[in-house]
Parts: C-alpha cells; sequence; structure tokens
C-alpha cells in the first residue's frame, strides 16, 4: 500500500464509497411513480399492502441489477484505462459495446427470440473483442495505440451493422431494440440479477488477481517485464476480463455510456492509481451511480420512463467536463 | 399513388382506386391493394416515385420522412399531405382527397356517414361511467398513447378516460404504474405480428401483475384502431362496445 498512498484526497475513500452506495440503494428503494415509505416498502400491511409488495418485488431487482451492471461497466473501464495507460478509455471506446448491440440487434432481425438476445450480444461483445485484439496485434505484441485505433475501427463499423439493422427491420422489433440500445433496467428480475452474477464474478475476480500486476504495468511495461510480470499474458487477461464485464452488462441493460468512464476517474481522485484500491472503489462508486441514474429515470417523467443510457449521459457529461476542467 | 396504408383505404373507399399507380409497403386492405406495385414504406423511395409520373402523390403529415416529400415537390409533383391527428383530421383528410381526385361529393357521402357514427357512439357513451383505461401501442417496452395522440382521440371518443391523458406522445410507462395505477381497461392492438408480444407480456412480462393482470382487455384490429383512414371509425365502434358493453345497458 506504500507505493500508492498518496494521489487520493479522501481520507476515509472506503467509507464515503460505501455510504454513497447505501444512501442510492434507499433512493432507488424509495423513487418511483408511486410514493411508499420504507417501512411500508419493507413490511407490505397497511392500506396499500398489496401494492407495497408489488412494488417493493419490482424495485428490489431493479436495484440489484443496476447495482451489478453499474459495478460490471465501472470495473470494466477501470481496467481498461489502466491497461491503455489513458483516462479517457472505455469499453465503449474500444468497441465492445458497439459489438454487443450489433449482436443483438442482428440476433432480432433473424428471428432469433427476444429472449436470446442477451445471449447475442454478449457473443458480440467477445468476438468484437477478439477481432480488436487482433488488429491490433502487431508481432505478436498488443499495441496500445494500434488498439485505440481499433477499438475506432470496431465502433465505425457497428454502427453501419446497427444502422443497416435499423432500416429493414419490423416497426415492432426496431421499437423495441431502440429502447434496449438506449440502455433499460425495466425488465430487471432476481433470475436475471442470478443469471449476470456469474460473469460479473469471473470478470471481476481476473481483474482482482491482477490488480497488482496493474500497477506494475502502469510504471511502463519494460519495468515491469523486468520485475518478472508476463505482460502479453498479463494484458490480455485483462482486455478479456474487461470485455467479458461489458458483454455481460450490454446484454443485461443495453448501452449505458458515462459510467466505465466516470467512475473510474472519479475514484482515482478519491482514493490515488493503485489499482488494488482503485477497482474496488470503482464498483461502489458504479454501483452507486447506476442506482441513482435508474432512480432518477423512474422519477423524473413518472409515470413514463426515461431510458437509463439518457440519463448516464445527461448527468456524467456535464459531470466530467467538470472534472477535466478542475483538472491541473 | 399514395404513401401511407390509410392514404390507401381512403382512395379506395371514395371508389377511386382505378386512378391508383403504385401505393406504400404496407398497403393490405382493402385485398385489391395488394395487387398494385408498390414504391417503399414511409421512407419510399423519391427516384422510383418520380420515374412512375404520378400527377399527384398522397403522403401523411406525420409518417412520411419530409426528405421524400421535398424531393417530390423540388421534382415538380404535387404532393398533398393529409394530416391524421384526430379523428376530425381523418374526416377532414377524406374531403381533402375527395376534392383533388374529383369525387367531393362521394367524399361528402363518406364523411358525413362517418360522423354520423361518431355522434352515434358519443350518444351511447353519454352519461355512462368512464372506465379508466390505457392503450398500449407496444408492450416491450410498455409504451401507450398519451394525451394529444390520435389513439388517446380515439380511447376518449369511445368513453374511456385515457389514464395517461396528462402525459403528451407516447410515454414508455414503468411497470410499477402499470402494477399499481386504477387501470380497469387494457386496450390492446390485435394483429397476427403483435399477438405473440401481448401474450407474453401478460404472461410473464409487464402486464403480468398488480392491477394491469386484472383489468379487463379489449383487442382491436390493429391496423384499423392505428391507422387514421376509415376504418378507425369501425375500431371505434368496436372500442366502445367493448368499454360499454350493450347488455348492461350502456353502464359497465
Amino acid at each position: 500500500m506504500t507505493a500508492a498512498r498518496g494521489g487520493g484526497s479522501l481520507r476515509h475513500p472506503w467509507v464515503a464509497g460505501i455510504l454513497l452506495l447505501v444512501g442510492c440503494a434507499l433512493l432507488g428503494l424509495l423513487s418511483g411513480g408511486v410514493r411508499l415509505s420504507l417501512a411500508a416498502l419493507w413490511s407490505g400491511a397497511g392500506p396499500d399492502g398489496e401494492a407495497a409488495r408489488l412494488i417493493a418485488s419490482l424495485r428490489a431487482p431493479r436495484v440489484a441489477l443496476a447495482g451489478l451492471v453499474g459495478a460490471a461497466l465501472a470495473l470494466s473501464g477501470a481496467a481498461m484505462q489502466a491497461l491503455l495507460k489513458n483516462p479517457l478509455a472505455d469499453p465503449f471506446l474500444l468497441g465492445t459495446s458497439g459489438g454487443a448491440a450489433a449482436g443483438a440487434a442482428l440476433a432480432a432481425l433473424c428471428g432469433v427470440s427476444p429472449l436470446l438476445s442477451p445471449g447475442a450480444a454478449f457473443v458480440g461483445a467477445i468476438g468484437s473483442s477478439f477481432a480488436v485484439a487482433a488488429l491490433a496485434r502487431r508481432g505478436g505484441r498488443l499495441d496500445l495505440q494500434r488498439l485505440l485505433l481499433a477499438g475506432l475501427i470496431a465502433n465505425a463499423f457497428f454502427s453501419a451493422v446497427l444502422l443497416g439493422v435499423f432500416s429493414v427491420a419490423t416497426a415492432g422489433a426496431a421499437r423495441t431494440m431502440l429502447f434496449w440500445m438506449m440502455g433499460s433496467l425495466a425488465d430487471a428480475s432476481f433470475g436475471r440479477v442470478a443469471a449476470l452474477s456469474p460473469y460479473a464474478a469471473a470478470g471481476a475476480a481476473v481483474l482482482a488477481l491482477h490488480a497488482a500486476r496493474l500497477n506494475l504495468l502502469a510504471v511502463g511495461e519494460e519495468n515491469a517485464a523486468a520485475l518478472g510480470v508476463d505482460t502479453e499474458r498479463a494484458k490480455r487477461s485483462v482486455f478479456l476480463a474487461a470485455s467479458l464485464l461489458t458483454g455481460a452488462a450490454v446484454a443485461f441493460a443495453g448501452i449505458i455510456g458515462f459510467v466505465g468512464l466516470l467512475v473510474p476517474h472519479a475514484a482515482r481522485a478519491a482514493a490515488g492509481n493503485d489499482q488494488r484500491r482503485l477497482l474496488p472503489l470503482s464498483a461502489i462508486g458504479g454501483a452507486a451511480l447506476l442506482i441513482a441514474a435508474d432512480a432518477l429515470s423512474r422519477a423524473v417523467f413518472s409515470p413514463a420512463e426515461l431510458p437509463i443510457g439518457a440519463v448516464t449521459a445527461a448527468v456524467g457529461a456535464p459531470l466530467f467536463a467538470w472534472m477535466l476542467l478542475r483538472e491541473p | 399513388m399514395t404513401l401511407a396504408p390509410n392514404l390507401t383505404e381512403i382512395v379506395f373507399a371514395l371508389g377511386a382506386q382505378d386512378r391508383l399507380l403504385a401505393v406504400s409497403d404496407f398497403s393490405d386492405y382493402p385485398p385489391a391493394a395488394r395487387t398494385l406495385p408498390r414504391v417503399g414504406g414511409l421512407d419510399a423511395s423519391a427516384e422510383r416515385i418520380v420515374s412512375l409520373h404520378p400527377d399527384l402523390v398522397l403522403a401523411s403529415h406525420d409518417g412520411n420522412a419530409r426528405g421524400v416529400v421535398a424531393a417530390l415537390e423540388s421534382a415538380g409533383i404535387p404532393v398533398l399531405t393529409v394530416s391524421g391527428e384526430s379523428l376530425d383530421a381523418v374526416l377532414d383528410g377524406i374531403r381533402q382527397v375527395g376534392r383533388r381526385l374529383g369525387r367531393s361529393q362521394e367524399a361528402g357521402r363518406l364523411s358525413a356517414e362517418l360522423s354520423a357514427r361518431r355522434q352515434a357512439v358519443r350518444r351511447r357513451v353519454a352519461g355512462t361511467p368512464r372506465p379508466s383505461a390505457i392503450l398500449l401501442v407496444w408492450p416491450d417496452p410498455p409504451q401507450a398513447a398519451g394525451g394529444g395522440t390520435f389513439l388517446a382521440d380515439v380511447l376518449e371518443e369511445a368513453g374511456a378516460q385515457n389514464l395517461l391523458a396528462g402525459r403528451g406522445g407516447w410515454p414508455v410507462v414503468s411497470s410499477e404504474f402499470l402494477a399499481t395505477a386504477p387501470i380497469d381497461v387494457l386496450v390492446l392492438p390485435e394483429s397476427a405480428e403483435t399477438r405473440g408480444v401481448y401474450e407474453r407480456a401478460r404472461r410473464s412480462g409487464a402486464l403480468s401483475r398488480g392491477t394491469a393482470s386484472r383489468a379487463r382487455v379489449i383487442q382491436v384490429d390493429e391496423a384499423a384502431l392505428t391507422r387514421p383512414g376509415p376504418r378507425v371509425f369501425d375500431a371505434l365502434e368496436a372500442l366502445a362496445r367493448g368499454l360499454h358493453p350493450p347488455a348492461a345497458g350502456g353502464a359497465r
């Protein structure tokens, strides 16, 4: 811990992060179209007992899914930023989300049941990651500059695929697709939370195992190699784990931007650059941010719902601009 | 030539179908319309239309891409854009189309007849309690007709109170709202394409919980309901019958 003691502005980043997460979770449970006290939600008793039970059964899995998706996106962003040594790196930048979206859209076009679209999104994300990694490889090495460019190419290609699918899809399919692409947690259930958990856990575990190596990579690849790190393998594993996290998040909640960009940035400002702290703090912050964004998406135009991708972008872009301006 | 299915239906209803050179892709009613050449959907190809040398193109004010209409106008082809934002607009559109096709008399008769049918519906539902209803246009995610839309006009004319009247446009409503709002009636558009999605929503999706799951469901033919043409008055009558069954003397 001594190596990366400095850099953070918060003395107790853990306490702050966990308090933030708990606060956002409470906000998530309490906000929405129907106003209910926490006690009523918990007990399901009182004059509106049935309504309270229904709403608790709808909101609780939603908060859980938002937290899990937010954590996955933020972890993925933190890992990619460390990998590329670029604070502007992000799973969306590298074409992972675009691949996921294109996969799901193509599946919908081919008449695959909408129930299977998460699987297709996942295949698209992983496929895009492999393609981008292959493009970025030069002489057996993963070249970081080429990786960014390959991401750019992948995004251009996938947006072409998406626009093509849109123009030939039936009106109904296009509608479902459009809302999924804008990000949605509307069909959250504990079943979906359970289905997402193993992917999120696997991605997080790989990143946790590589946190110390990421610190060494940040100092410089030559130095890391000199210290006995198999840099190529480490970079590959981190890249795949980040892709897995993004693919899973997109598959279950559509395209949600800015979480992967904003949260690691904020975590770095609060707690410094040590990946062993930065990664878990990013996960906590990402969960808190997405739960809050989802609460907003349900409350602002209730009973209508805003697409959560619009909320994260509307809140995230100005915040990010402010952070950029504050930077020395 | 028509660029939207409701306009094709209007032309047929006026008995002017022999003047039709081509129709839009989704023009499937009446059956005779299916044999006519197609020129594309809402984003019809201007080049193809120009190459057919029509004397007049009928376009939908809300549906057709502005670019196509502008391109046709700049190519010197007369375009009549017809609005479909309310039942009144539909009657007005019928008269406009009639005038341009030299069928003013038929158009006058047709709009008077449709208008009389609407009056009959109004008389029927007057004074009866208005059930609270939501008219969905798509179940996944659940998107409904908000205030000020064409379908909200149909819903209210049929004697229902639109629970989403306070929200303009086509709001995507939350599952919480669908599970707890005081919904008496759910109006669902019915077609071969949408049947499966609505069934799934009612079995395990957004319509499977709370008040939405207990609400009375009225299914109305989707094409008749959602196309602002003559058949929307069939849908209006069907909806009014569903909302106010005659057996109960007009009341629920």
